[in-house]
């Protein structure tokens, strides 16, 4: 939900992700991993991009950081403006001043995330080695405090400890202090919980949160989890098949949808109300990313298809000012703010 | 990490134990001993009297327990053809390869280490291919046959370099040039593959995003990641230095170990024969020990257990 | 609308059959590994024919014209890589002498690979004292220089064909060994074993039908590097004298009869281990390729159409 701290909503958006296209060449095949994915995430704001496995979330978060190997990925199309500058044309020496300084990232395992063989210690002083801070006593001083600041205890004395010595949930903390080292603007957290318990889960996103409130950093939370996103995040981007299907103001979505997938993904979460409950998968696969249906990716899937979803692909619709779908028959909102 | 030290020197005792012991046996396989010891001249009066000498028709353990006690004081025999004891003689050529084998590893490791490196920097460019070929050729390359074009080429056609024999810096370079093929091109694609591996991995995805620029990817986390690929490899190829000497050695007439081996075997002078491999058998065994040593030094995983 | 979907869907069947290229396919993409094969089965060629066809040029003597040189065709196609001492086509010396050399080589190769697989299979599935035993041989094996080795075993054997292909075979074992129990410890826990065993299997069916078929491929991955390795130390064997003896004849043996005439005839010594040099080579490429094609990680090196060729680099940082 949305943070206290929300405070400016700029004209320009801090990261704006227009029509991003980014396919992967392998073999003879060509698969769309991203088939034109627009969202925007604003100062301050914790946006989510929710999606199955597959659906390109990741890879848009990778693209985001220039982190796809090109070959065998390759950018196709569309544009990523970070604080009005397009990060696909930076110069690497100008994106080396933004990497880990004004957007930072946290992975989702943090045991191949981490060097195995440098002390975690090191690799957090790095952050500040490499954009030139302070002295080697200095950035010391200040990994420590991190480490403390990220709930780790006894951080003086865990400095120099390697990564595989500490447990999971310690091992995403130092992910985390890592990333917001140098106080960015916007932290991209792929599936930052997926790998640790439901506790450990809860832990983690409240240093997340509390980390957001002290810096004001903006968040892009990309998770497969509706439970996580629902608590955390307040505007929702959902993604099938390499597109965003649906996005608006994370309450809004997920208690209303507009789009039949993400009113499936919510039946399909168990509500563990009565023992006889049955489960309610969406039923079929999802598409094969190198050789998508025609019209609507989603339509052989979908309760709702018409005639008109297996002809052409549906238009971007806006629902209100806040809200937009890409279907041809959205679903009726609660509040009648229909097509 | 003396525990660790301690059993491998443990094993290395016991590795080294059945090597004797295989000699030993091996043998007396073949039937009459004294004849692997003896010029081929010798006469049968001479065999008889050698054999009784050395107890060769004593009880099969009676003689194991005297050989070994005989290792043990350093005593192999007396090398026929120098008329020396063979140990002496062994000793007197051990430096020769071993600074032989020092300045060719180490030359291995830095250049291979660094071609590797650079290969990895930039797969698929020129330096990445030039690596390619020529690891390819110190793989397929028979050492005798380089070695033999190389003295055809710098010394006999060219005359820039003496064509064997030991002497000033000039008698080093092809001798350390042959030799260092192998290891070097087998480096060369163990660090280039190493790095590749660990330029694919997470970690270094985290260092970009970090904003670590690409020279510090490769040649710290990505280098560090690949230490003990490197250090395995180059410690297996200290075993195959050896083979590698006992050729170059040959060819170029260098008075090493191990072209005092193969005159031995060609003049049938066992004691020799079995003193060199002994005496190489525990170099090498404790060369094994120091690069476990580096193992632990290198990957803190290990360290703690 | 039901055109669209049938051609869609007609045209989706194609990818999926053309998604995964056949075998020789990704040969041809590779032409260095396609000349190596070439290669390789010209040899193949030569080892088969070659004594009988060659073997009156490879002994016809010829006094006259000793030592000719290479380049010149005065003897006919036979000359063009010299004679030697004795008169003889070099050429056909060499083709006849491949026959030693990579039969050698092969056979010491193929015990290898059974003696040390099975041992290594053993040692992976049997674990416990058996295991040990065996890794601790293996590594007692390893760690000594398998050309000492040799000289020793083939001084106090005497150096006969068998005995030569004996050593090579049991100096190579621990690479088997090695992998092979690699291999079957991660197998081993594999559900399809457990699986089998839970169905009434008995071990041994488990370790020939399930197990084998696994290893198998990985081990004969590394059997292409181990044929130049055992080529390459059988030749070094021979040249030292302690090898291959006269009459029989290698590569090996040829290039240190050739040492002696060096000043005179460089071509005596040069050719014999160049052949040696092109045959090693050979099957390294060719195990370069079968890696790489056997990794489906690496796979798309050789997969993405000639246009694309591709030069991994990075981009971002």
């Amino acid at each position: 939900m949305s943070a206290a701290a929300v405070t400016e909503v700029d004209d320009v958006p801090l990261l704006e992700v227009r029509d991003l296209r980014v396919e992967f060449h392998s073999g003879l095949e060509v698969v769309h991993a991203v088939n034109g994915a627009s969202f925007r995430v604003n100062a301050g704001e914790t946006a989510a991009v929710l999606g199955e496995s597959g659906c390109g979330k990741s890879v848009t978060a990778a693209s985001i950081m220039r982190l796809l190997p090109q070959p065998p990925a390759r950018i196709a199309g569309g544009s990523i403006h970070f604080a009005g500058d397009d990060v696909l044309a930076l110069s690497r020496r100008a994106w080396r001043q933004v990497a880990g300084r004004r957007i930072g990232m946290v992975f989702q395992d943090a045991l191949s995330s981490l060097n195995p063989v440098f002390s975690v210690g090191w690799q957090i002083a790095e952050t500040f080695r490499v954009h030139g801070e302070g002295s080697a006593a200095e950035r010391r001083a200040r990994s420590i405090e991190l480490l403390e600041r990220v709930g780790i205890p006894g951080a003086a004395d865990r400095f120099g400890d390697y990564p595989h010595q500490f447990s999971g949930g310690m091992r995403q903390r130092v992910m985390i202090a890592m990333a917001v080292a140098l106080g960015p603007r916007l932290l991209i957290a792929d599936e930052p919980t997926t790998a640790l318990d439901v506790t450990i889960q809860a832990q983690i996103m409240d240093l997340l949160a509390s980390l957001r409130a002290e810096y004001g950093m903006a968040m892009v939370l990309i998770s497969h989890d509706l439970g996580v996103v629902y608590e955390v995040a307040d505007t929702v981007a959902v993604m099938y098949a390499g597109r965003v299907v649906e996005s608006g103001p994370c309450a809004q979505v997920l208690r209303d949808p507009a789009h039949p997938y993400t009113l499936a993904l919510l039946r399909s979460v168990p509500t563990g109300k009565s023992k006889a409950e049955k489960l309610r998968p969406i039923v079929g696969s999802p598409p094969d990313m190198a050789r998508l249906p025609a019209g609507c990716a989603f339509h052989p899937r979908c309760e709702f298809a018409r005639e008109e979803c297996r002809r052409s692909a549906p238009p971007r619709r806006a629902l209100g000012v806040t809200r937009a779908v890409e279907c041809h028959f959205p679903l009726e909102l609660a509040n009648g703010a229909g097509v | 990490m003396m525990r660790f030290l301690g059993r491998r020197a443990l094993h290395s005792a016991v590795a080294l134990f059945a090597l004797i012991t295989l000699v030993f046996f091996l043998v007396r396989l073949t039937g009459d001993p004294a004849s692997l010891y003896l010029p081929i001249d010798a006469s049968i009066a001479q065999r008889e009297a050698f054999s009784e000498r050395h107890g060769f028709n004593r009880p099969v353990l009676e003689q194991f327990g005297g050989f070994l006690s005989d290792v043990l004081r350093g005593e192999f025999g007396t090398s026929i053809r120098k008329e020396r004891p063979a140990l002496d003689v062994v000793l007197r050529a051990f430096p020769t390869t071993l600074s032989l084998a020092v300045i060719t590893m180490t030359l291995a490791v830095v250049l291979g280490v660094a071609v590797g490196s650079v290969a990895a920097y930039r797969p698929g460019g020129v330096f990445d291919r030039l690596a390619t070929l020529s690891s390819l050729g110190g793989a397929s390359a028979p050492d005798f046959w380089v070695a033999i074009t190389g003295i055809l080429l710098f010394a006999v056609a060219l005359g820039w370099l003496p064509t064997s024999g030991t002497g000033d810096w000039r008698h080093w370079i092809m001798p350390v040039g042959v030799l260092l093929l192998r290891p070097f091109g087998l480096l060369v694609q163990v660090v280039r593959g190493a790095m590749l591996n660990a330029l694919a991995s997470a970690y270094v995805k985290t260092a970009r995003a970090k904003g670590v620029g690409e020279g510090t990817v490769v040649f710290v986390h990505a280098l560090r990641n690949s230490g003990l690929a490197v250090v395995t490899v180059a410690g297996d190829q200290m075993v195959g230095i050896v083979n590698g000497a006992v050729i170059v050695e040959t060819v170029f007439g260098w008075p090493g170990v191990g072209k005092l081996m193969i005159d031995a075997v060609m003049q049938r002078d066992f004691a020799l024969v079995q003193a060199t491999i002994l005496i190489t058998a525990s170099a090498i065994f404790a060369l094994n020990i120091l690069i476990d040593v580096c193992y632990v030094l290198l990957d803190p995983r290990i360290r703690r257990g | 609308m039901s055109r669209a979907s049938s051609s869609a869907a007609a045209s989706a069947e194609d990818v999926q059959l053309r998604r995964r290229l056949p075998l020789w396919r990704l040969l041809l993409r590779d032409r260095f590994a396609l000349a190596a094969s070439l290669w390789l089965l010209l040899l193949v060629l030569c080892l088969a024919f070659g004594p009988e066809l060659l073997g009156k040029a490879a002994t016809a003597l010829d006094l006259r014209g000793r030592n000719g040189p290479p380049g010149s065709l005065e003897k006919g196609w036979l000359g063009v890589l010299g004679t030697d001492a004795l008169g003889r086509s070099m050429l056909a010396r060499l083709v006849v002498a491949s026959r030693n050399t990579l039969l050698v080589a092969a056979s010491a190769v193929a015990i290898s690979l059974l003696v040390g697989g099975a041992l290594g299979m053993l040692a992976g599935y049997a674990g416990g004292r058996l295991s040990n035993l065996i890794m601790r041989t293996v590594d007692v094996l390893q760690s000594f220089p398998s050309l000492l080795t040799a000289v020793v075993v083939l001084y106090v054997l005497e150096p006969r064909v068998a005995n030569l292909v004996l050593v090579l075979a049991v100096t190579r074992l621990p690479v088997y060994v090695r992998v092979a129990r690699a291999e079957v410890l991660e197998i081993r826990e594999r559900l399809f074993v457990q699986a089998s065993l839970a169905l009434g299997a008995g071990r041994g069916h488990v370790l020939r039908r399930h197990i084998a078929p696994v290893v198998l491929p990985t081990l004969l991955t590394i059997l292409t590097v181990e044929f130049a390795v055992v080529m390459l130390a059988e030749s070094s064997l021979s040249f030292l004298g302690i090898g291959i003896q006269p009459p029989e004849i290698t590569w090996g043996l040829m290039v240190a009869q050739g040492r002696n005439h060096l000043s005179v005839a460089w071509w005596l010594a040069f050719f014999p281990g160049l052949a040696i040099m092109l045959a090693a080579m050979s099957a390294n490429v060719l195990s370069s390729w079968l890696r790489t094609v056997s990794d489906p990680a690496q796979r798309w090196r050789l997969e993405a159409p000639r246009a694309q060729s591709p030069e991994p680099q990075v981009s971002g940082t």
